[in-house]
């Protein structure tokens, strides 16, 4: 009995010890780090359970997924780990990093789930509890920016992109197959520039960007991410018709692939890059030969998709019709087709098509862009264009019928992505095709639309400049000049800002400040 | 051929008779090994990270992390199991062997003689297990650049892996065996230390044969348990849960530490009967 007690005693007093270790040095804050990374742990399992199958989750269960990472948020509460000793510093910093990763995931949902706002306020906290983890404060101004622009605060957005341009420097990746996304913010900001229609303010990003990329390679010693930023100046040179320029660049890309063989896999934009520079130097057979290459060289490249659609371009100036078809062909019967090339290549096909007289098909191809590729130029152009080649056949009533459907059309695209960053575009080709049937007082509704969701994008202030038209038209002229006083107070800097102040100081003198 | 049949004798006889008594030196054993995967269970706890967190420190930071600490349970508790059975089992090995001879030698098994003599045992005992471990880390060693690579040549993947497994285990269970009757000479003799540690690897080497088969009549049960944790780690982290392998190295634990007293009973009965028949 006395032994049982001796060994009981014995066996408290190894527990005790073990209870009082816990207590200090970061016994505490390893346990709790543990605990974040099993939570996270069980979390991606859970996830990934709902996660099923190919098919694009709904936004139900995307904001599913974002309560189910938002547990972390709930469960671990800053300061994470107490003490002040550069070990306990450390672990607090790596469980930050576990929460802050789950919160932003969890905010990716909510982008998904088309919720911005809870995507924002995310990243906004993870700010908050980054302290100086760079990595943690990068994911997070990638996710305000991406939250901003789902808000349509493009202005926002662009200076957090801008921010963290000049923040934190791309890192170096492991191998060239892999890319740091700070490398592609420059062409993202040109990206927005553009879909806001604003194509003097991409131009100019580009510039900015050429001047980022050039710094880029200045600074660093790695080859891989020079070599990297040399293939986006090369790009961004010739979007900017610097031929010269990029001749250069090319060049010194060349050289560098050269003397790191881990390079290689940048040859195809290398190459494909230098057919471009030939086909802009006026030398079409020459240019035509070099996009041929780099589809035998790389069949499967992107950048064999892109020099397939170049060289089908080529191909028409050359008034080769079935070169071009064949490649545009190429080009969709792709397993997966190109996002970007593909609703280009559909509606250059149906252009062919119907310069070859073959309307069926040509209608068919146009027809089915809106459906295939909705969110692309092609698919805010292709029901135009079916109501064009009835205009040129001298068909009324078809056009007529052709822009009632493109209505239709636009109305589901813009119903089906409310946040796009095309729904100031669809909304922009309503009221073209309303304007076109006459439709006047639709066609006011959707500039008021326009007015109110799309405020701050460009085309807005060409689409109160057709308002005051309209309005002239259906003798409201209060409202025309309600429509020009909105465009000069809201888009000083619109072209056709000067001629509203005109026309409003003509109508009534005094009205429009100076 | 009388040898095997001693063994089979030794064998029935071990698991006839089963005693607490004579088990209770290697419970101690067990109940530190059990706590300790108990703690690695628990290391979102502080004290589950102050009682096991120290031990997987050893293999590195990152034995510390979720689910890591699991893949490498396996390394901390060998090492942990190595360090018992040489500082501990030195002494409670020899009490457990006094234990069971009291009964045949006429003293009591708790008194005070079976402790000095279990103490006697101490030293060769501690020197056999260093040996022992020492061989058996110098075989896995050579198993990695030798064995596994021919075996993998022939035949690939989870076959290969077994196979590989199979092999490694075998030998290892050959040179545990060849210093079994150490701690029984130990308690046994009144000798010095160098006649039951010589004399007991010699005994060893002529019993190898129905040494390896007690040995692998009580094993095969833990290695039942041993062998997917052995094999595929990770398969158990990624497609199940990471606490599989420490429930598996539990229930292993447990039953290691019954087959530990059987083997030891078996051997020292087997000693015993080839004394008798030497006179």
């Amino acid at each position: 009995m006395t032994m049982t007690r001796g060994r009981l005693l014995r066996w408290a007093a190894v527990l005790a010890l073990l209870m009082a270790l816990s207590g200090c040095g970061d016994v505490a804050g390893l346990a709790t780090r543990y605990r974040a990374e099993r939570m996270t742990a069980e979390i991606r399992k859970e996830a990934k359970s709902l996660e099923v199958g190919k098919e694009r989750p709904d936004s139900a269960t995307f904001l599913r997924l974002r309560g189910i990472y938002g547990r972390m948020r709930v469960s671990f509460h800053p300061p994470f780990v107490s003490g002040t000793s550069e070990n306990a510093k450390k672990v607090n910093r790596e469980v930050a990093r576990e929460v802050g990763i789950a919160e932003l995931t969890g905010a990716g949902y909510a982008l998904g789930a088309r919720r911005p706002d809870l995507a924002l306020e995310s990243a906004q906290w993870v700010q908050g509890i980054a302290d100086d983890d760079t990595a943690l404060l990068r994911e997070s101004a990638f996710t305000q920016a991406r939250a901003y622009r789902g808000l349509r605060r493009f202005d926002e957005a662009i200076t957090t992109m801008r921010s963290l341009l000049q923040r934190f420097p791309p890192a170096v990746p492991p191998t060239p197959a892999q890319e740091d996304p700070m490398l592609g913010v420059p062409d993202a900001i040109v990206e927005l520039r553009e879909a806001r229609g604003d194509s003097l303010g991409a131009r100019e990003e580009r510039r900015t960007a050429a001047a980022y990329f050039r710094g880029v390679i200045a600074q660093t010693s790695s080859p891989i991410l020079a070599a990297q930023a040399g293939s986006h100046l090369v790009r961004t040179l010739l979007e900017l018709d610097d031929f010269g320029g990029a001749v250069g660049e090319l060049d010194e890309l060349r050289k560098l692939i050269a003397q790191n063989p881990g390079l290689k896999p940048l040859e195809p934009e290398v190459l494909y890059s230098q057919a471009r520079v030939l086909n802009a130097e006026k030398d079409p057979k020459v240019a035509m030969d070099a996009y041929d290459l780099v589809l035998m060289c790389y069949p499967r490249s992107t950048f064999a998709v892109k020099a397939l659609l170049d060289a089908a371009v080529l191909c028409e100036h050359l008034k080769d019709r079935a070169g071009a078809l064949a490649r545009y062909r190429a080009i969709l019967d792709r397993a997966k087709p190109d996002p970007t090339a593909g609703p280009i290549a559909s509606f250059r096909l149906a252009m062919v098509l119907d310069q070859m007289g073959n309307w069926a098909d040509a209608k068919t191809a146009l027809e089915g862009i809106p459906m295939q590729f909705p969110v692309s130029r092609a698919a805010l152009e292709a029901p135009f264009a079916i109501a064009e080649h009835y205009a040129r056949a001298g068909q009324p009533d078809a056009v007529h019928a052709a822009l009632l459907r493109a209505i239709d059309t636009y109305r589901k695209l813009a119903a089906q992505d409310t946040t796009s960053l095309f729904g100031a575009a669809y909304r922009w080709s309503i009221l073209r095709a309303q304007i076109g049937t006459q439709q006047w007082k639709d066609a006011m509704a959707t500039i008021d639309d326009m007015a109110t969701r799309d405020r701050g994008a460009p085309i807005v202030a060409q689409a109160l400049v057709e308002g005051a038209r309209i309005a002239h038209v259906t003798k409201n002229d209060k409202r025309a000049n309600a429509y020009l006083q909105r465009l000069v107070l809201e888009y000083p800097r619109s072209p056709w800002t000067p001629a509203a102040r005109k026309a409003l100081q003509e109508s009534a003198p005094g009205v429009v400040k100076k | 051929m009388g040898d095997f049949r001693g063994a089979r004798m030794s064998v029935r006889e071990a698991l006839r008779d089963f005693r607490w008594l004579e088990y209770r030196p290697f419970l101690w054993i067990m109940v530190i090994e059990v706590l300790f995967l108990f703690f690695a269970l628990n290391l979102g706890t502080a004290w589950g990270m102050a009682g096991a967190g120290w031990l997987l420190k050893t293999i590195g930071a990152g034995a510390l992390h979720y689910p890591a600490s699991y893949l490498v349970l396996t390394i901390a508790q060998s090492r942990l199991e190595w360090a018992l059975f040489t500082l501990l089992g030195s002494f409670l090995i020899p009490l457990s062997l006094v234990r069971i001879e009291a009964p045949m030698a006429g003293f009591s098994p708790t008194g005070p003689d079976s402790v000095r003599r279990a103490r006697r045992a101490y030293l060769p005992t501690f020197i056999a297990q260093i040996l022992n471990i020492v061989l058996v880390i110098l075989w896995q060693l050579l198993l990695q650049v030798g064995p596994s690579r021919w075996i993998h040549f022939f035949v690939g993947g989870i076959i290969g892996d077994t196979l590989t497994l199979g092999v490694g285990i075998l030998i290892a269970f050959l040179i545990s065996a060849l210093f079994i009757y150490v701690p029984i000479r130990g308690v046994d003799s009144g000798g010095s230390i160098k006649n039951a540690l010589l004399g007991g690897i010699q005994e060893g080497i002529r019993y190898l044969g129905p040494t390896l088969f007690i040995v692998l009549v009580f094993i095969w049960p833990t290695l039942i348990f041993l062998a997917p944790v052995q094999l595929r780690p990770a398969l158990l982290v990624t497609r199940f849960r990471p606490e599989l392998i420490a429930i598996l190295l539990l229930i292993a634990t447990v039953l290691n530490s019954f087959v530990n007293y059987l083997i030891y009973s078996a051997a020292a009965r087997l000693h015993w009967l080839g004394k008798r028949r030497e006179g």
